[in-house]
């Protein structure tokens, strides 16, 4: 956290204006290096926005990081003190900006060329460029967040489509702390009953009956569930749908892959296992991510290489969201796929052109297949329309809009709570289990729900006892 | 003018400064106790009785340690129970009605007749004090305290248990006085002599109901609580201890009690705002609770006698601060009281205390070297509390005196250990009281197995006698033996089915050792074993071993669960803080955790973990600033040992 970052702050190549954020103890010194005229002149004040022209740094300014001939990338042709972009240059100072330190934004012109060049000028100018979520965790380690927030934030970068945004917006709003206490709030006052009982056993408090203790039981244990049931739906928001293609060597994955795209991302030829690493690309439909896999073609023997990517191809597999089997319609093939548990499978006859008028041959292709033929385009809008389908999309927009985007660690401690409760009800009968047991398992699946955001617990445990009993004798 | 030079002064004679005191004479120190009055030593001011949940964990601790609270209440005890007999032994305590006035002649005379103990009837006005280092932490170290008349009793370790003494301020209805407690004088200087020092103090408030004359009550018509039959000892060197001697009694307040408190309510100082301290919230007064829970139409009300020798009942759940009239009216509302003779009024009393930030986790404070300090100044509430720090600040003033390593109780091996380390992380607000939902480890911390896990601890304070301590650890081993019988027993079920151990059947609810001896087909066999491993106890002792033995089984798996779960923040637990780490610099935590983190100093990262306002955000950033600081400075070894 001694040197100072940099970077692009919008989605590329979308917004009307790009961000360019700086950050770090000498933000000011760097931005001063690229801004031309007053704009930044002592002294700085704290959030007044002035526009300004910026410029790449001079050669001669003796306090950049590194030489401006040689930070200069080689994508950009430019010479020291080149003017680049009219901005709005907003200083935030410590601790008020996004991450608690100093802080510099360039608000630049639209398109994604402007904001890359004032980043690298700056970069030229001594800043460095900023790791994947660095800013939230230097907000977060600056106190600026929690981390649920913090969380949410390095999600809402990484985000590169609406429902991703949108989920971990909510999730920034307090969507998941609400989604906890809705599950941890009747289970404290549980506890504080149960603790009640105990620990003032002179004043007649009787506790929570088997019944109201099972009732909540039931409730806490649903909640939780139909949260733990949202993690598959947290991650595809967040990383996107994985789409698997698969099948045999020269079944046309790669020519149907393209086809999906719209653009001929993959190296397509007739020779069987040109594909040999697994190809990935993005798309946004729906206003959902999908990241398309187009892997090995699966057969025994070949090189080792090829084996190589046929082993990248299963493990590509095991963490697929629809699995894709292609085959070819004049080779209807032998590979049967598993698809991991949670995931669709998707049975495609690619190449269906090759069918002539006669269509799917019965008994061949499962009845469910879906017939394409990149060449001509057939089928591929109905393939697009089942994988989002198969995705649950509309589920997931209801999940992104409840802000339920749980990331692994908020999953394992979900299901460590669950566990907990679980163990409890199992407990149960028709009598309650001891007191001090409930209690114990209780407390333990707070702790672990009060992890997901941080709280400390025991005194406001006891602050709900003595809310709710007039204890003392 | 010089009154005597020693190794521990002990200021103050109530349950804290009686434990500090006997353990510094009694580990071979030169200690003196300063006491107004040595008629006072171990007087119980509030409520006559000892233990209870919580507390009756601290006393079977204190006792197992070598302190002297638990033998002193068996010998005094008029009434007991094991509370909580329906639920399960981890929330099993017991509690005994003490015979009052019996209670403070036994201390008084164990603490006056103990060799290498002086009790100075005195004063304590001052402390004696010599700067250190300027600028430094702590900036004093101690001398001594000034006694009445300024004569000077030098110590080389103080311990203050000070109690309610600190600007004592009692309010009846309007009527206020200066004074600790009814009859005795407060101490007014003491408070800016901590001052001076550099001591921040907070205000507290505590409460006590009225006394009435027990000829005045018509117990006729009351519901008589009994006492155990076969009660349960708090100390493990009892061996006989007699059945109840009195009985207790119990009445409910009425709608016509708390009208007339609500009619009054103006005349409270606590609702008229003439009381600054805060109070306990779970032993609010009874005006507190007719407004807090208005809709309840009744209060438990519990008449205890406070002695054999003394007329005098305590009216217990109805501490007021109410105007004496008002009292009188309210109470003759009662069933039973209606021609009931107060004997004393109920009171509030407001006092000064240390915040317990200020020491660390051996009690010695921060601002002056060589004062420790325990009980009530630190912002707790309860004899048993106080005796329990009582014995922690007097072990560790000799161990600091004697260069020995301190002794640290911890969380997950005693109640001593959560008190303490509660102590030292929290911002008490109000007075602070034991209660078993404040132990993480609550299924291991009972009652029932102190002996067990304290052995250690006591050998190391070395407080107990070698015999005692030898007898202490085969009682141990016994306990153990009886364990692995258990687990290994394996035979068919009497009433038919599936063979099974001893252990197993243990486990399932409600189930014991007596269940066990007839449901197995051997049952009776193993009972016999087992009465025969523990056949050189006392009756008691062999019954409390029993108990332990019994429940350890049947708690087993859920302790090792238990740990299981909170051994994922152990590794965090134990690692220290360097005594000059600077909290202000990591402008990474919250403003909050920066603040108290800095003002409190906790050693560990459990210990902040536990502060509250410290979230789990910001023990990741102290961790890593941990793991920096330890780089930085490995590095600089490193490039220092280059250099040579």
């Amino acid at each position: 956290m001694d040197d100072t970052i940099v970077a692009v702050a919008t989605a590329e190549g979308q917004a009307g204006l790009a961000v360019v954020r700086l950050s770090g103890h000498a933000a000011v010194a760097i931005a001063r290096r690229i801004v031309l005229g007053d704009a930044l002149a002592e002294p700085v004040v704290s959030h007044r926005a002035r526009l300004a022209v910026l410029r790449w740094p001079l050669a001669s300014d003796p306090s950049a990081g590194t030489s401006p001939a040689h930070a200069s990338p080689g994508e950009f042709t430019v010479a020291p003190g080149q003017e680049l972009d009219q901005a709005l240059v907003l200083p935030l100072l410590a601790p008020h900006g996004y991450t608690g330190e100093d802080t510099v934004e360039f608000s630049c012109h639209g398109g994604s060329l402007p904001a890359r060049l004032v980043a690298a000028a700056l970069r030229a100018a001594g800043a460095r460029a900023a790791g994947p979520g660095e800013f939230s965790r230097r907000a977060f380690l600056n106190g600026k967040l929690s981390l649920t927030e913090a969380e949410a934030v390095a999600d809402l970068i990484h985000a590169d489509n609406a429902a991703g945004a949108r989920a971990a917006l909510a999730q920034l709003r307090g969507g998941l702390e609400r989604e906890i206490a809705a599950v941890a709030d009747p289970l404290r006052g549980l506890l504080a009953e149960i603790e009640g009982a105990m620990e003032f056993a002179d004043d007649e408090f009787a506790g929570p009956t088997p019944a109201a203790l099972a009732a909540v039981l039931t409730e806490a244990c649903a909640r939780c569930e139909r949260l733990v049931s949202s993690a598959p739906a947290g991650r595809c928001l967040r990383d996107g749908v994985q789409v698997v293609l698969v099948g045999p060597p020269n079944a046309g994955k790669s020519s149907l892959f393209n086809a999906l795209l719209g653009e001929d991302r993959a190296l397509v030829d007739a020779e069987p296992g040109t594909t040999r690493d697994v190809v990935s690309a993005r798309v946004v439909r729906g206003g959902l991510l999908y990241v398309l896999h187009d892997t090995a073609g699966l057969r025994a023997g070949g090189g080792r290489v090829e084996m190589l990517g046929m082993r990248r191809t299963e493990e590509t597999v095991a963490g697929a969201d629809v699995v894709i089997a292609v085959s070819a319609a004049d080779d209807p093939g032998t590979g049967v796929v598993a698809a991991p548990d949670g995931s669709v499978l998707l049975s495609v006859v690619a190449k269906a052109d090759l069918l002539g008028d006669g269509g799917a041959r019965a008994g061949v292709y499962p009845a469910d297949a879906v017939l394409t033929a990149s060449v001509t385009g057939m089928g591929i809008d109905n393939l697009w329309r089942r994988i989002e389908s198969a995705a649950g999309s509309a589920d997931l927009h209801a999940a992104a809009a409840r802000g339920a985007l749980l990331n692994d660690r908020h999953e394992e401690r979900l299901r460590g709570g669950l566990s907990r409760l679980r163990e409890l009800a199992a407990l149960s009968g028709p009598e309650a289990p001891p007191a001090e047991l409930s209690a114990s398992y209780l407390r333990f699946a707070l702790l672990e729900l009060d992890e997901i955001s941080g709280r400390v617990f025991t005194e406001r445990l006891l602050a709900d006892v003595f809310a709710r009993f007039c204890v003392g004798k | 003018m010089m009154a005597g030079t020693y190794d521990i002064v002990v200021v103050g004679g109530g349950h804290a400064g009686i434990e500090a005191a006997l353990a510094a004479a009694r580990l071979g120190l030169r200690a003196a106790l300063v006491t107004h009055d040595r008629r006072e030593i171990g007087r119980m001011p509030c409520n006559p009785a000892i233990g209870g949940l919580g507390k009756g964990h601290l006393v079977r601790e204190i006792d197992v340690l070598g302190g002297e609270m638990g033998r002193a209440i068996d010998e005094t005890a008029l009434h007991q129970r094991v509370l909580n007999r329906k639920k399960g032994p981890a929330v099993q305590a017991p509690r005994a009605q003490a015979d009052k006035h019996a209670y403070q002649r036994r201390q008084e005379e164990v603490v006056c007749g103990q060799p290498g103990l002086t009790v100075v009837e005195d004063d304590c006005c001052g402390l004696m004090v010599d700067p250190l280092a300027a600028g430094g932490a702590p900036a004093w170290v101690i001398r001594g305290v000034k006694l009445g008349g300024g004569r000077e009793l030098r110590g080389a370790r103080v311990v203050l248990c000070t109690g309610t003494f600190l600007r004592g301020l009692m309010h009846v209805g309007e009527e206020r006085r200066l004074g600790g407690r009814e009859g005795a004088a407060s101490s007014e200087d003491l408070s800016g002599e901590l001052r001076r020092v550099g001591f921040t103090l907070n205000r507290l408030k505590t409460g006590t109901p009225p006394r009435l004359r027990a000829a005045s009550v018509d117990t006729s018509r009351l519901q008589a609580q009994a006492g155990d039959a076969d009660p349960l000892p708090f100390s493990f060197r009892t061996t006989f201890l007699p059945p109840a001697r009195i009985e207790c009694w119990l009445t409910h307040t009425n709608a016509r009690t708390h009208a007339i408190i609500r009619e009054n309510l103006h005349r409270s100082p606590l609702f008229a705002g003439a009381i600054e301290g805060r109070g306990p919230r779970y032993c609010p007064s009874i005006e507190d609770k007719v407004v807090r829970f208005a809709e309840r139409d009744r209060h438990v009300v519990f008449l205890e006698p406070e002695g054999l020798d003394t007329d005098e009942i305590y009216v217990n759940g109805v501490s007021t601060s109410l105007p004496a009239d008002t009292q009188v009216a309210f109470i003759r509302s009662i069933e039973g009281l209606e021609r009931a003779e107060l004997v004393r009024h109920g009171y509030a009393v407001e006092y000064d205390s240390v915040p317990s930030w200020q020491v660390r986790a051996t009690l010695e404070s921060k601002p002056v070297k060589g004062l420790f300090l325990a009980g009530q100044i630190l912002g707790t509430s309860g004899y048993e509390e106080a005796a329990a720090q009582g014995l922690v600040a007097g072990v560790n003033a000799c161990r600091d005196l004697t260069g020995l390593a301190p002794w640290l109780p911890a969380r997950e091996e005693s109640y001593l250990g959560v008190l303490v380390d509660d102590l030292v992380t929290k911002e008490i607000l109000e007075p602070y009281r034991m209660f078993t939902s404040r132990a993480e480890h609550r299924l291991r911390l009972r009652c029932d197995n102190a002996e067990s896990r304290l052995a250690d601890a006591a050998q190391e304070i070395g407080l107990l006698p070698a015999p005692v301590l030898r007898s202490l650890r085969e009682r141990n081993a016994g306990v153990a033996a009886v364990v692995q019988l258990l687990e290994g027993w394996r035979a068919d079920a009497a009433g038919g089915g599936p063979p099974t151990t001893a252990a197993d059947l243990l486990r399932r609810p409600g189930a014991d050792l007596a269940m066990v001896g007839l449901e197995l087909t051997s049952g009776q066999e193993l009972l016999a074993q087992i009465e025969n491993m523990f056949s050189s106890l006392s009756r008691l002792a062999a019954r409390a071993a029993l108990a332990e033995a019994a429940s350890s089984v049947a708690y087993s798996g859920y302790i090792i669960k238990s740990d299981k779960h909170l051994s994922r923040q152990a590794h965090l637990e134990h690692m220290e803080f360097p005594p000059d780490f600077d909290y202000a610099a990591i402008q990474a935590l919250s403003f909050e955790a920066r603040e108290k983190l800095h003002r409190m100093r906790p050693a560990t990262i459990g210990q902040a973990s536990r502060i509250d306002g410290v979230r789990a955000g910001d023990l990741a950033v102290l961790s890593i600033h941990l793991k920096r600081w330890r780089e930085t400075r490995q590095r600089k070894e490193e490039s220092c040992d280059g250099a040579e």
